[in-house]
């Protein structure tokens, strides 16, 4: 991932997941930057070209739809979430479903630490064994 | 990874026998070939070819082996063992899906749809369901292509497959709180709920079938009918992807393809094999992409395509209910089937459920530790007005997917999400989430949940996703209205069989794989007999 990607994946997850909240890992400390890279490195080139565009137009929304013109990731916290907020409820399709897919993606990588995990599942399914 | 290394396994000391079903064995991978073992292109010839080890492919080659054919039984996937597979959502769609989980069809809504590449196909990572189409669903097949297939027509060959996996109802003790309550909910308020028939052995309701059973109670393909062929003198080819067929127009020849590592994709040796006979069992959207590169996409190849669509939301109880305990589809009401809706009680990994949950910040996190208070319950719509297309890429082998919900289909699913938050709150949930665009985030009474019927709700204004698909080489009586006859032969190459849930005629109306097993046992006998 290029380092504005690495940007702006950092803005979003601690966007989605900002620190000193009721779970007591915030989206980077729980390592979204490096799970979304891992993750990109293992896709198809395709897949790959269309998950960096979903974060360029994250990038990139502010200047068209507000609240105000700059980049997503030069914005202040409050407004970062105005912007997934009024993304989640837009009624363009396209602006819905991108907020929804970085929403999957990053759930994903909040879920794959296992300190926000124990803090969900709080008593963990019985131990697996063949 | 799997399929990088070479099989060492020991022979399986037990044989699933037909009274019981298969035995446990834990090594069921016996004998498959995997990328590994590929040095040079490979040249090979036999009877007959089978493309594809899911519900319908591992059927026929199984079948066909033990009635002495010498089969070659190709899968584009690797094998995965119980320690192959991954709790982390991302890793285990990555590795166990086609286009690393992010398949989508197209229309006027993006929907997605889980297409597993992988030994055992969708019964790898399916809920284990296993249920028999009713008869009303077979008498549209019939109305609508001239199929003479009836329901009792094809009881024998349900009933063979359902012994063969020891299919039976989820036991009570592997419910869980979450299955429980969307019984009582249904008991509540009248409507008939059973517990879901499921090919599993000692299933210990991990809630894990969609990311790969690592208890190995789950009986997929690939550890009973897989091995069944093998034993039988079947070869089985995995990491081989089948490409185009070998005919002249009236008979088949055999099939080529490419050697394909395990999750790139990437290509490696040709891979060439002549038969007599060719079998399709690539699923409904790679077997058309297969018939239109070799020159066979007729009128309806890759037409016709149609979905279950599905429909979830979230009810919310006052206490902790543990979701992620319990079969992970263990209860299910078949009380509205012939209004087009089926009811289910739903679990995936918790990460994708857990997009669901409202808010964006610290209230998305407050909401994340309530997560054990949910329980997901899900419709599935027949979606008969509904149609889609499957068609061959230009470059690559991805189909393209299109689908359009129609807006009739669409009222069906918000009657049963209707019927869902009911049996919710007559199960005492305190609040619901409806998950769609427009309404509340969250529904805090009964009375307020009654805008679900009223609500003019677009697909657009819903997640909506699919894993069952069917239709795109569908059975017809005359050659002019489909692509193949009822015993999946193709109406004008000889040779060329179809055993997918492409068979389909249309909706089954419960979950799709019983039906393409039953489906796939009778093409088998067809092919047996007709040597």
């Amino acid at each position: 991932m290029r380092q504005n990607e690495r940007l702006i994946v950092a803005a979003c997850a601690d966007t989605l997941f900002p620190p000193g909240g009721p779970i007591p890992v915030s989206g980077t400390e729980a390592g979204l930057v490096t799970y979304i890279a891992a993750y990109l490195r293992k896709l198809s080139r395709g897949r790959r070209l269309l998950i960096r565009l979903l974060f360029l137009f994250i990038e990139l929304s502010p200047l068209v739809f507000g609240p105000r013109r700059t980049l997503f990731t030069r914005l202040q916290h409050d407004d970062r979430v105005r912007v997934f907020e009024q993304m989640a409820g837009s009624a363009m399709y396209l602006r819905h479903m991108a907020v929804l897919s970085l929403r999957t993606l990053m759930t994903m990588g909040y879920f794959a630490c296992p300190e926000v995990a124990a803090a969900i599942i709080r008593r963990p399914p019985k131990e697996v064994t063949p | 990874m799997p399929g990088s290394r070479r099989s060492h396994h020991p022979p399986s000391a037990e044989r699933g026998d037909a009274v019981n079903g298969p035995k446990l064995t834990d090594m069921p991978h016996q004998g498959v070939k995997v990328f590994a073992d590929y040095t040079a292109p490979l040249t090979l010839a036999c009877e007959a070819v089978v493309v594809g080890s899911g519900p319908g492919g591992a059927v026929v080659a199984k079948e066909l082996a033990e009635a002495g054919l010498d089969v070659i039984l190709l899968e584009e996937g690797p094998p995965f063992g119980a320690a192959d597979f991954r709790q982390d959502a991302g890793a285990s769609l990555r590795r166990t899906l086609r286009e690393h989980g992010m398949r989508a069809a197209m229309g006027q809504t993006y929907m997605p749809t889980m297409q597993a590449v992988a030994l055992g196909g969708g019964s790898l990572i399916n809920s284990a369901i296993c249920a028999r189409a009713p008869a009303f669903a077979l008498e549209h097949w019939r109305e609508r292509t001239g199929i003479g297939l009836t329901r009792a027509e094809l009881d024998p060959h349900y009933e063979k497959v359902e012994r063969f996996l020891g299919v039976e109802p989820t036991r009570p003790e592997t419910l869980g709180r979450r299955n429980q309550l969307f019984k009582a909910g249904c008991d509540a308020l009248g409507i008939s709920s059973e517990p879901t028939p499921r090919n599993v052995r000692g299933c210990k309701g991990s809630g894990e079938c969609f990311t790969g059973c690592r208890t190995g109670a789950k009986k997929s393909t690939d550890v009973n009918y897989v091995p069944a062929a093998i034993r039988a003198g079947a070869r089985v080819y995995t990491s081989v992807r089948a490409e185009r067929l070998i005919h002249d127009g009236r008979a088949i020849r055999g099939i080529t393809g490419h050697v394909v590592e395990p999750f790139t994709g990437r290509e490696s040796h040709a891979v060439r094999i002549t038969a007599q006979t060719v079998v399709l069992a690539a699923g409904c959207m790679q077997t058309p992409v297969i018939l239109q590169k070799s020159g066979l996409g007729g009128r309806w190849v890759g037409d016709e395509l149609q979905f279950h669509p599905g429909l979830a939301l979230m009810a919310i109880y006052d206490e902790p209910i543990d979701p992620w305990e319990g079969a992970t589809q263990g209860y299910h009401s078949l009380h509205f089937l012939e209004e087009g809706v089926k009811l289910e009680v739903l679990w995936a990994p918790p990460a994708i459920l857990a997009t669901r949950l409202p808010g964006i910040g610290h209230l998305y996190q407050r909401n994340l530790l309530n997560f054990d208070r949910m329980a997901p319950f899900d419709v599935i719509a027949a979606a008969e007005r509904s149609r889609g297309k499957v068609r061959a890429p230009l470059f690559g082998w991805e189909p393209r997917i299109s689908f359009d919900l129609h807006k009739d289909d669409m009222a069906v699913l918000m009657r049963g999400l209707a019927i869902l938050s009911d049996i919710s709150w007559a199960s005492g949930a305190v609040g619901v989430l409806p998950g769609i665009v427009g309404l509340p985030d969250v529904l805090c009474s009964k009375e307020q949940a009654e805008m679900l019927r009223r609500a003019e709700v677009r697909p657009r204004d819903a997640v909506i996703a699919s894993n069952h698909a069917f239709g795109t080489t569908r059975m017809s009586r005359r050659p002019e209205d489909g692509v193949v006859d009822e015993y999946g032969r193709h109406h004008t190459v000889q040779g060329l069989y179809v055993a997918d849930s492409g068979l389909f005629v249309g909706s089954p109306s419960v979950n799709p794989m019983l039906t393409i097993m039953a489906l796939a046992d009778r093409v088998a006998q067809c092919i047996a007999g007709n040597r």
